[in-house]
């Protein structure tokens, strides 16, 4: 009985106690995360290799890596770069860079850190190439920053946004994506984030500035010289980080000047608002919508539904050649998510993305929105009198925001009926 | 220190079998862009009948002192008279515009349909406009580009062209029958040329007055005697048009 | 060995207990678990009958419990020599635990119609109606002031404007930032954009699953000016945790005044850089 009673023990702690043992470790083995770490843009080094027939090799990649990592630091430990002459001060702040980098915690006075790993991380990525992993579900696709484009801001297209363009992002959201409104987060945080956001975005367009260089250095020659090099090769080495200090300077310029680009909107001469003004201005704007200066419908379609032009692609897009597939599916096996064909907006919607203000669609119109095919419309001026009148713009912007309202909008027959409304 | 002014000449040609052009598609205003019904081909590369490659452009891309001996009074940067970049039944009129960048371009629309031009450069502003028909816009580069950078059409995606600003008047773009000719080079000196195609990018394997020779990502070297016209007979396979 | 077990089911209710007990205190790990403050008219009869239920099943729970380990404790193996009796029932004892447990049950589902009815079917009535009395069919109900709609993942907020009607241009579009007038009995119109969400305002007492395709109002009163939260209570998605927003209760003028200023943001058709001063700042 006594020897059956120790076996019977033994088999328990093989038994079940094994088995609780290995079920420990393995959940174990999932503690302690590893670091993060800033993704290289592999798809537009791909992109230079495949147009300038040739390969980026190791040393030349690793430099990249190290530059970069010098001028712009780590996800955990950030910091700007320092380029003589180039002051960063007001369009990119540190403290509030850090206060967005690194693991989400907050400290003992209660301020919070880590704020871009806690609210945008998986859409956009650590490295704000909007390949984080909610990514691939989301239409439209998150924002990649490392471009240097953003669609909805006051600037014309090709400049870069305003501070205050960012911030209405982040506080407003972006009606009918994914992107949400941001609002009920402190002022502080918001700030904090918008810092952020120009952090990652010179980061990724010094990135793929240093990859055209890379491009077209002549074989065997680096992008920077060892340490070592310093003395023995002053000029030469000097001569690479003189050339490298250009590069964030060239980039980092149409930033610093973008907060004086906006563009100004006269206020609109009063009465505006009267239902006969209006219903005149809705007249004149319908008439341009289909007009010939504007173009609007070749676009957006005779009925403004968004099917005038369905076969093209955003920026972001373009780079990934949908219309190659050899390229494509290289691009894809290194991150890239499916191309999707930009579609014009359906304006009967009534559903704005970058904001559904007078002054908003005016700036879409009279700027044209970056990184997409929509075009700015040509203004009249001395030369060129086919142009349109900032009066001519506001009547296409209440033509606009009455599309909704048309019969023809009402969404009611296309939703299935109603059958039990509660009350 | 170069010893006077020589001209560079030449002519690129195809061998091979000739490549055919794809047929593009037209869909939208086709009264215009493609009247009675006829195909419209792409024009991304322009082969002559003797085998003449057209809009390849032949540059100097390593950078040169501004005054003399280095450059000729003509051929000095500063230059500002307009260039003219029009199109009509919806195709560029130029496939490659090549001008300096203090050059005002002015952007004609001859078609009786609207179009909007987009310039996506690198270094120098974006523009992108609806022009009227029959209207014009105008654009100033502000800088000097490395490579072509592209011009498109968002009405009328099929359309293509390409641009390139450059400091001084050291580029060529060859005529139809492929011809190009640079004049008032600094001779005595080591040039950099580069030649750039909008099919192949920057030309890599070529056969030069009967010998091979390799240009790394596009560049050959060369140097000019005083007063002599150097003449290259460039022959690209046709296999790169495949 | 069974003693020890005996005590291990002890502390279940002894545990339970206290954990109610901190959390109805919200003392140090238990701080702001219990329910937040209530600040609707309406909302109190819910409290009720939750305390109601929760000191009902209290009892019970603790009943058993102690019964558990009282039986373990003294009729454990180890300790008792006797061999068990075998009883036939007590038929008393079963018509006892059958009818009092049904009794109870009767008396929540018919203390509970009132409240149910009156936080999900009757909408408050703005006028009574052609026959003056109020309480009939032809009661012209409170038009729904706001019609907030789930969407993944945010709640999208549309006032119905200086007209009443919601749909038309002079709505004003919120996103996650509602405000409501306090003193007063508020209809809101939820809806779904595209999945099940669940509308939830904790500090109103009002939850209701919004259900794609169908139109459902919720009403309360608020009492209490202040901000509370809006959450998502049915998992919508992966960005389910993050879909909040937030409620403003404050008076009739400020509501006004802030839905005027809100429409004339809307409307704004000027913009002027602002010139010299760091924006930052």
């Amino acid at each position: 009985m006594r020897a059956e009673s120790i076996r019977s023990r033994l088999s328990f702690w093989t038994g079940r106690d094994a088995l609780a043992a290995g079920l420990l470790l393995a959940f174990a083995a999932g503690c302690g995360a590893p670091e993060a770490e800033f993704r290289g843009n592999l798809v537009y080094v791909k992109r230079k290799e495949i147009e300038g027939q040739t390969e980026f090799t190791k040393p030349q990649s690793a430099d990249m890596a190290n530059i970069l990592a010098a001028y712009f630091g780590t996800p955990d430990d950030p910091h700007l770069p320092k380029v003589p002459g180039l002051e960063l001060g007001p369009l990119v702040d540190l403290d509030r860079v850090k206060m967005s980098a690194g693991k989400v915690a907050s400290d003992k006075t209660g301020q919070p850190h880590g704020l871009y790993r806690e609210h945008c991380v998986h859409c956009h990525g650590v490295t704000g190439d909007g390949l984080g992993p909610t990514a691939a579900f989301l239409n439209p696709y998150p924002r990649d920053y490392r471009m240097g484009r953003f669609k909805f801001k006051s600037t014309v297209k090709g400049q870069r946004p305003t501070h205050e363009d960012l911030r209405k992002i982040l506080h407003d959201g972006v009606a009918g994506t994914a992107m949400p409104s941001f609002k009920v987060l402190d002022n502080d945080e918001v700030e904090s984030l918008v810092h952020y956001v120009k952090y990652l975005s010179l980061r990724g367009e010094v990135e793929r500035r240093l990859a055209d260089e890379v491009v077209e250095l002549s074989e065997g020659e680096r992008l920077v010289l060892d340490v070592s090099e310093k003395d023995k090769n002053p000029e030469s080495f000097n001569g690479k980080i003189a050339r490298l200090n250009e590069i964030v300077t060239e980039v980092v310029q149409p930033w610093l000047e973008a907060d004086g680009l906006a563009v100004p909107i006269e206020e609109r001469t009063a009465g505006w608002e009267d239902p006969e003004a209006k219903a005149k201005s809705i007249a004149r704007g319908r008439e341009l919508f289909y007009g010939s200066i504007a173009n609007c419908v070749k676009c957006h379609g005779d009925s403004a539904l968004g099917d005038g032009q369905i076969n093209d692609y955003d920026d972001w897009t373009k780079e990934l050649d949908p219309a190659k597939p050899d390229t494509l599916s290289q691009y894809l096996a290194l991150g890239a998510l499916e191309p999707r064909n930009i579609r014009p907006r359906n304006l009967r919607l009534g559903i704005y993305r970058g904001g559904r203000r007078p002054i908003d669609l005016y700036w879409r119109i009279a700027n044209g929105i970056d990184g997409t095919p929509m075009p700015a419309v040509p203004m009249k001026t001395p030369e060129n009198e086919k142009g349109l009148t900032p009066d001519d713009i506001w009547n296409i912007v209440d033509y606009v925001r009455s599309l909704p309202y048309e019969s023809l909008s009402k969404q009611d027959r296309q939703q299935p009926q109603i059958t039990r409304e509660r009350l | 220190m170069p010893t006077g002014w020589a001209t560079l000449s030449g002519v690129f040609k195809v061998v091979g079998d000739r490549p055919s052009a794809a047929p593009l598609t037209i869909d939208k205003d086709q009264a215009v862009c493609a009247p009675g019904g006829r195909p419209v081909l792409s024009q991304e590369f322009v082969i002559g009948p003797d085998g003449g490659l057209a809009n390849v452009l032949v540059f100097v891309s390593q950078k040169l002192p501004d005054e003399e001996p280095w450059t000729h009074s003509e051929s000095r940067s500063g230059k500002s008279d307009e260039v003219l970049f029009d199109q009509k039944e919806c195709v560029f009129l130029t496939r490659l515009l090549a001008l300096q960048y203090t050059q005002p371009i002015r952007i004609k629309n001859s078609d009786p349909v609207g179009h909007n031009t987009s310039l996506k450069p690198k270094k120098n502003p974006a523009y992108d406009q609806t022009i009227p028909s029959n209207a014009a816009g105008l654009y100033q580069p502000k800088a000097e580009e490395d490579q072509p950078f592209p011009v498109a059409c968002a009405i009328h995606p099929w359309m293509k062209a390409y641009m390139i600003t450059r400091r001084n008047s050291y580029f060529a773009v060859t005529k139809p029958d492929g011809s190009f000719e640079i004049p008032n080079l600094p001779a005595g000196v080591e040039l950099e040329f580069r030649v750039w195609q909008e099919r192949t990018n920057f030309l890599q394997e070529v056969t030069v007055n009967g010998a091979s020779e390799k240009w790394a990502k596009g560049r050959f070297k060369r140097t000019l005697t005083a007063g002599e016209t150097t003449s290259l007979e460039v022959q690209i396979p046709s296999s790169l048009f495949q | 060995m069974g003693r020890f077990w005996s005590l291990l089911f002890l502390s279940v209710p002894i545990l339970g207990t206290l954990a109610f007990v901190l959390a109805i205190a919200g003392v140090g790990p238990f701080r702001d678990h219990w329910l937040p403050e209530n600040v609707n008219d309406y909302g109190g009869v819910i409290d009720q009958l939750f305390m109601f239920i929760l000191y009902l099943t209290g009892v019970i729970f603790i009943g058993t419990g102690v019964a558990l380990f009282w039986f373990m404790w003294k009729y454990d193996a180890a300790k008792n020599a006797q061999p068990p009796v075998y009883m036939h029932g007590s038929h008393a004892l079963e018509i006892v635990w059958s009818v009092l447990p049904a009794a109870t049950l009767l008396f929540i589902a018919i203390y509970q119609m009132n409240a149910w009815a009156d936080q999900k079917m009757r909408r408050p009535v703005a006028e009574a109606g052609p026959d003056g009395i109020e309480g009939t069919e032809d009661d012209v109900l409170q038009a729904p002031i706001v019609e907030v709609t789930g969407r993944q993942f945010e709640w999208r907020i549309r006032y119905a404007g200086e007209d009443n009607v919601i749909g038309t241009p002079d709505d004003v579009h919120q996103v996650n930032d509602l405000h409501l007038p306090v003193n007063e009995d508020v209809v809101i119109q939820i809806k779904s954009m595209d999945v099940l969400h669940s509308f939830f305002l904790p500090h109103v007492r009002v939850k209701q699953d919004v259900v794609p395709g169908m139109k459902q109002f919720v009403w309360f009163h608020g009492n209490k000016a202040g901000v509370y939260d809006i959450v998502c209570a049915e998992l919508c998605g992966w960005g389910h945790y993050k879909m909040r927003g937030k409620m403003t209760l404050e008076s009739r003028e400020k509501f006004d005044a802030w839905l005027a200023g809100q429409y004339a943001e809307q409307e704004r058709s000027g913009f002027q850089p602002k010139t010299g001063a760091d924006e930052n700042d």
